[in-house]
């Protein structure tokens, strides 16, 4: 039984994966699996190391765990299975090259599969500060996100930064981990009536919401930076090159919610895209500013669609 | 026999359930008509264990309910993205592989070849239910199963439901549309204030409306005035 199960899943994983290439289309689906494959020609270690950040980014948007428990499957035993075929790649590699560590792919696999996949709230009744909130309704993708995700978020920025205070050394990897989680501000879209509440064109629109990301992200990077000031562990340029970097991802997650925006829909997709252009800006730096021109092209395109008033 | 006894649920110091007790007979379509809010789908949920509940019991046929004693179709239903409904349902068959799926499509008639993502709702409704009668499993409990669902499909529905009961099964649907409720069920409860507060059988249907809004026409004519003028 259970290796039908396997079976079953494995097929219908390639099936999606066939059609989404499909849906991309020829040219894209090979200028795909050429960036793909590029960074890893250049640098094999990504075989084992991208697993490490793609498997938990997939489980944590995963939500399907309710769906298998209803049809009777386990979720731990499809999300193991599926962890595993990802890491498969990583871990012959890693032997290949010797590198033994990546052996350790395959607890991490089984670990991430059995944490929950989602941090969401039930109910309402118990939101931090729900009574005072300093954010204004503008930033209600922030809001939203405080309050789904309930305590994680002001944790981890919390652990992040006593991190960043006893060990300056962590400083880069807070300042990564942080800017992160600008992802899941925009991967869920407002109703219609949302943006045109704004009365805005779609340029003024894009600039008013990237304006807001950016200052947000910069508020939210203050004590990190008076940290690196306080105590300087490396050079001036890196902490401000992850801040710079910050911003343009910040950029670039707010121009893909609007490319890909659907009324009412979570875009799955915003976090493949996002990771894709960190993944490729390691090997072409440029990568992340012209894919915030390109993605901001099509946004405005997009919202023209959806926004009556005119700039 | 389904039994609910004293059932009470809580989370964050909110009672979502209040000592909810129930008996749910084989062989009968039972209903649950309440507020948006009042409870119908954590019952539900705490019947299917997605949600503890703090005390009371629950037994089917005075074994503890576990959860293939039940199909469940939630109101709102997850289909993996680039997926056919032939593959959605093949997924599911798995624990049922005697479903025979293209003789149920007759009833139906889904283009299930096709991606999920160009189904209409109501013909990704279709095939949830669908889903979860392919589950054959002896409790089938549905929330707001009518929801965008056709007239044509309404009535099957209903005849497929009745079928299943006169076979043995027990049925629970919810829904905030008395309607939907009076023209199938053979028992409906009312649940209000996080707790059953009456049941009705089949012949008492009629004075289930005045239960309902006997209160709430005094209020709606008291304000109605005074916000329409």
């Amino acid at each position: 039984m259970r290796g039908q199960y396997i079976n079953i899943i494995l097929k219908l994983r390639y099936h999606q994966l066939v059609r989404l290439l499909n849906n991309l289309g020829r040219l894209r689906s090979f200028l795909f699996l050429l960036f793909l494959l590029i960074p890893i020609v250049i640098q094999p270690g990504l075989l084992y190391e991208l697993p490490i950040l793609v498997i938990p980014i997939l489980h944590y948007s995963r939500k399907d765990n309710r769906f298998l428990q209803l049809i009777g499957i386990k979720p731990f035993f499809i999300f193991s299975i599926e962890y595993l075929v990802i890491c498969i790649p990583g871990l012959v590699a890693g032997l290949l090259t010797g590198t033994w560590w990546a052996i350790v792919l395959i607890p991490g696999a089984f670990i991430t599969a059995f944490l929950p996949s989602n941090f969401k709230i039930n109910s309402n009744r118990s939101l931090l500060f729900s009574h005072y909130n300093p954010l204004p309704i503008t930033a209600y993708e922030w809001r939203s996100v405080f309050r789904r995700t309930k305590y994680f978020y002001y944790f981890l920025y919390l652990i992040l930064l006593i991190a960043a205070i006893l060990y300056p050394n962590t400083l880069p990897i807070s300042l990564v981990i942080v800017g992160y989680f600008q992802v899941s501000f925009y991967d869920k879209c407002e109703s219609y009536q949302f943006l045109e509440a704004f009365q805005r064109g779609p340029d003024r629109f894009l600039w008013y919401k990237i304006g807001h990301g950016l200052f947000y992200y910069s508020i939210s990077m203050i004590p990190y930076m008076a940290i690196y000031f306080l105590e300087p562990a490396f050079p001036l340029y890196v902490p401000l090159i992850i801040y710079a970097g910050g911003l343009l991802w910040v950029v670039n997650c707010v121009v893909t919610k609007y490319m890909l925006y659907m009324e009412g829909k979570d875009l799955k997709y915003s976090y493949a895209y996002i990771m894709l252009i960190v993944l490729f800006s390691f090997v072409f730096p440029i990568i992340p500013v012209l894919t915030a021109s390109w993605f901001y092209w099509r946004a405005r395109n997009r919202l023209k669609y959806y926004l009556y008033a005119f700039d | 026999m389904l039994s609910i006894k004293n059932v009470t649920v809580t989370y964050d110091n909110f009672i979502a359930l209040d000592k909810i007790s129930l008996q749910l007979g084989s062989n009968c379509i039972h209903g649950l008509i309440g507020q948006n809010g009042a409870g119908k789908t954590t019952l539900l949920n705490t019947l299917y264990g997605f949600l503890e509940s703090e005390s009371g019991n629950i037994t089917w046929n005075e074994q503890p309910l576990i959860t293939t004693d039940i199909a469940y179709l939630p109101a709102e239903s997850y289909f993996y993205p680039m997926i056919t409904g032939r593959e959605y349902l093949e997924l599911i068959c798995m624990n049922n592989p005697g479903f025979d799926i293209d003789s149920w499509n007759n009833l139906f008639n889904l283009p299930l070849d096709n991606l999920i993502e160009s189904y209409s709702s109501g013909m990704k409704k279709k095939l949830a239910v669908m889903g979860v009668l392919a589950l054959d499993r002896p409790i089938i409990m549905l929330d707001e199963p009518f929801n965008n669902l056709d007239i044509e499909t309404n009535h099957t529905l209903r005849a497929i439901l009745r079928k299943y009961v006169a076979n043995g099964k027990t049925i629970l649907l919810t829904s905030h549309v008395l309607e939907s409720l009076t023209a199938i069920c053979d028992q409906i409860h009312v649940i209000e204030n996080r707790t059953i507060q009456h049941s009705f059988n089949k012949p008492e249907f009629s004075e289930i409306e005045s239960y309902l809004f006997k209160k709430r026409d005094s209020l709606i004519d008291k304000n109605l005035e005074k916000l329409t003028k």
